[in-house]
């Protein structure tokens, strides 16, 4: 068609490049890619990949920092970086499942509460209330109670917490965009009620939806690594971030390297991802206006 | 001809706010024939949109009925009712919706409505349609905050068109726009209604726009209608004290104003 359609294509980009023009989002992004690549890539960029293993070196135990261990080695010899890099897939593993699993569910629940009204709200909203009652950590260990601990029950335990927080945000969201003209337009045209919900109220409450999706991210890692600190989630030798810092604040101040290494790594991983949201979140706002 | 396709019979509808009871429509009754444009006009809270939303089956009426050709309407409406009574509303900001295309608004109408019809017989009926509100197909993959404002009602009119109505509810379509668009805007609506035999039941508060277009008026006052008579006849002859009022307070755009306001427009 004519140049025009072209400048319009255009368009939705242009709101992309103003993202990467956020210096929170990009600094955000920069750090979150470079967490992902290493973490995908682990095995490559680790210098000691076969120590994220069951692996034992008694000569080199407990040893600081130096240029052969960068963040030092642990109780049994293991260099401390490559388990840190390797403890990236585990948290990042975590993130992806638990969102993958308690967005779509909370936010389907949420939309059809602010469409249907009535009691479909009311049963919805109450039991969101509830769940959201009881902090996180201990439902997530109530749950962990019942179910053995592993890798995959610990995912399902904070999803388990986690969606309700979806659920009220889509909810509150979606009440804002069930009043605009367009939905009332719809009705009239004779849209479906699905047609309706997929196609005029979820693509106006995703923008918000995937700020708190790249802000909860972090926290994400933080539940897991809290969950794993208690003794709740991964089991040893497999690598995980929270596991690591717990064992190492046994041995501060002496040995502060098997706590700082692991520690500093949630510090990144959380701070990239939450950079991330906030600049989208500013975007949005500017967006908006 | 002059049986009415819709008739409102004696509605009423109360809403409860805060414990207070508002009598939004009181025992209203309307009728609208084909072809004809039935002004509803009066103040902001009048219950002029409540009857177009009673009109268009989004509100149930406690007391009284809709009859659409003789029949009364059920209170969930079958997609053929659905198509036969449309809206364009007053808001051009917010009755498109922002994250689609105005094709993809349109279109999604069409193929409600026209489900036997393949991609191709959809994008025909779809050029015909633009072309009915006067939109350039170069802008039907635009987002609808890179439209203005007249435009943006002109797709609206086009979803309405899409459905075949026989019946468009035009709840203040014109108020947001300024004058020489809303002049562009009713003239495609007249031109729209003579060659497709529409009716309308033009919601309004804007008495110059009513003498424009409309055959009959019925005046609400607080819920109720006051006075119905054709336009001429209330224009030149009120029979209540609140039509007389209404009148008064009407200023006047001459022809010569608006030529004046058009040179102005050409020149910039």
């Amino acid at each position: 068609m004519s140049s025009q359609v072209k400048v319009f294509r255009a368009m939705p980009q242009s709101f992309t490049a103003g993202v990467f023009r956020n210096p929170l989002f990009l600094s955000g992004f920069v750090i979150a890619t470079i967490v992902v690549l290493v973490a995908v890539f682990a095995p490559f960029v680790a210098p000691y990949p076969e120590h994220a293993g069951p692996f034992v070196d008694f000569g080199n135990v407990r040893t600081p920092p130096s240029a052969q261990h960068w963040l030092g080695t642990d109780l049994v010899g293991r260099d401390v970086l490559s388990r840190v890099i390797f403890g990236f897939r585990q948290s990042l593993l975590m993130a992806v499942v638990v969102l993958g699993l308690s967005v779509p569910f909370g936010v389907t629940l949420g939309i059809v509460a602010a469409y249907f009204r009535g009691f479909t709200e009311i049963a919805i909203m109450r039991v969101t209330d509830v769940f959201l009652s009881i902090p996180s950590l201990v439902l997530a260990m109530a749950v962990l109670g019942v179910l053995p601990p592993s890798m995959l029950n610990a995912m399902l335990a904070v999803s388990v917490t986690w969606w309700p927080w979806f659920t009220r945000l889509a909810y509150n969201v979606a009440r804002a965009v069930v009043s605009e003209d367009f939905i009332t337009a719809s009705k009239v045209v004779g849209a479906s009620h699905s047609a309706i919900l997929i196609r005029d109220v979820f693509p106006n409450c995703l923008p918000t939806i995937l700020t708190k999706m790249a802000n909860d991210v972090g926290f994400i890692i933080l539940v897991a690594s809290s969950l794993s600190f208690l003794g709740l989630g991964l089991k040893p030798p497999t690598p995980d971030l929270g596991s690591m810092v717990a064992s190492g604040a046994n041995l501060l101040p002496g040995s502060w390297w098997l706590t700082l290494g692991p520690a500093m790594a949630i510090v990144v991983a959380v701070m990239g991802f939450a950079l991330m949201g906030d600049g989208l979140r500013d975007e949005l706002d500017k967006a908006k206006k | 001809m002059n049986t009415p396709r819709l008739e409102v019979r004696a509605v009423s509808k109360t809403f409860t706010v805060k414990l207070h009871k508002i009598h939004a429509l009181k025992d209203v009754s309307l009728d609208l024939r084909k072809g004809e444009c039935h002004a509803v006009v009066g103040e902001s809270g009048s219950g002029k949109s409540t009857l177009g939303k009673v009109i268009l089956g989004l509100l149930s009426p406690d007391e009284g009925m809709v009859l659409f050709d003789g029949k009364p309407v059920p209170t969930r409406r079958t997609l053929p009712m659905k198509r036969s009574i449309q809206l364009v509303q007053q808001n051009p900001l917010s009755t498109l919706n922002p994250k689609r295309t105005v094709s993809a608004s349109v279109i999604q109408a069409l193929k409600i409505h026209h489900p036997d019809l393949n991609r191709a017989e959809i994008l025909v009926r779809f050029e015909e349609v633009m072309g009915e509100v006067r939109m350039p197909m170069d802008l039907a993959d635009r987002y609808p905050s890179e439209l203005s404002g007249g435009q943006r009602q002109r797709i609206a009119i086009a979803r309405a068109l899409a459905c075949d109505p026989e019946i468009i509810v035009l709840d203040e379509p014109t108020s947001a726009l300024d004058v020489l668009v809303q002049d562009q805007l009713l003239r495609l609506l007249s031109e729209l209604r003579q060659r497709k035999q529409l009716s309308y039941v033009f919601i309004t508060h804007d008495l110059g726009v009513v003498r424009q277009l409309a055959d009959r008026v019925s005046v609400f006052q607080r819920g109720e209608i006051v006075e119905t008579a054709p336009t001429q006849d209330l224009f030149d002859n009120p029979q209540t004290a609140y039509c007389r009022e209404l009148l008064s307070s009407v200023p006047v755009v001459s022809e010569e104003d608006l030529k004046f306001i058009s040179n102005l427009h050409a020149k910039t």
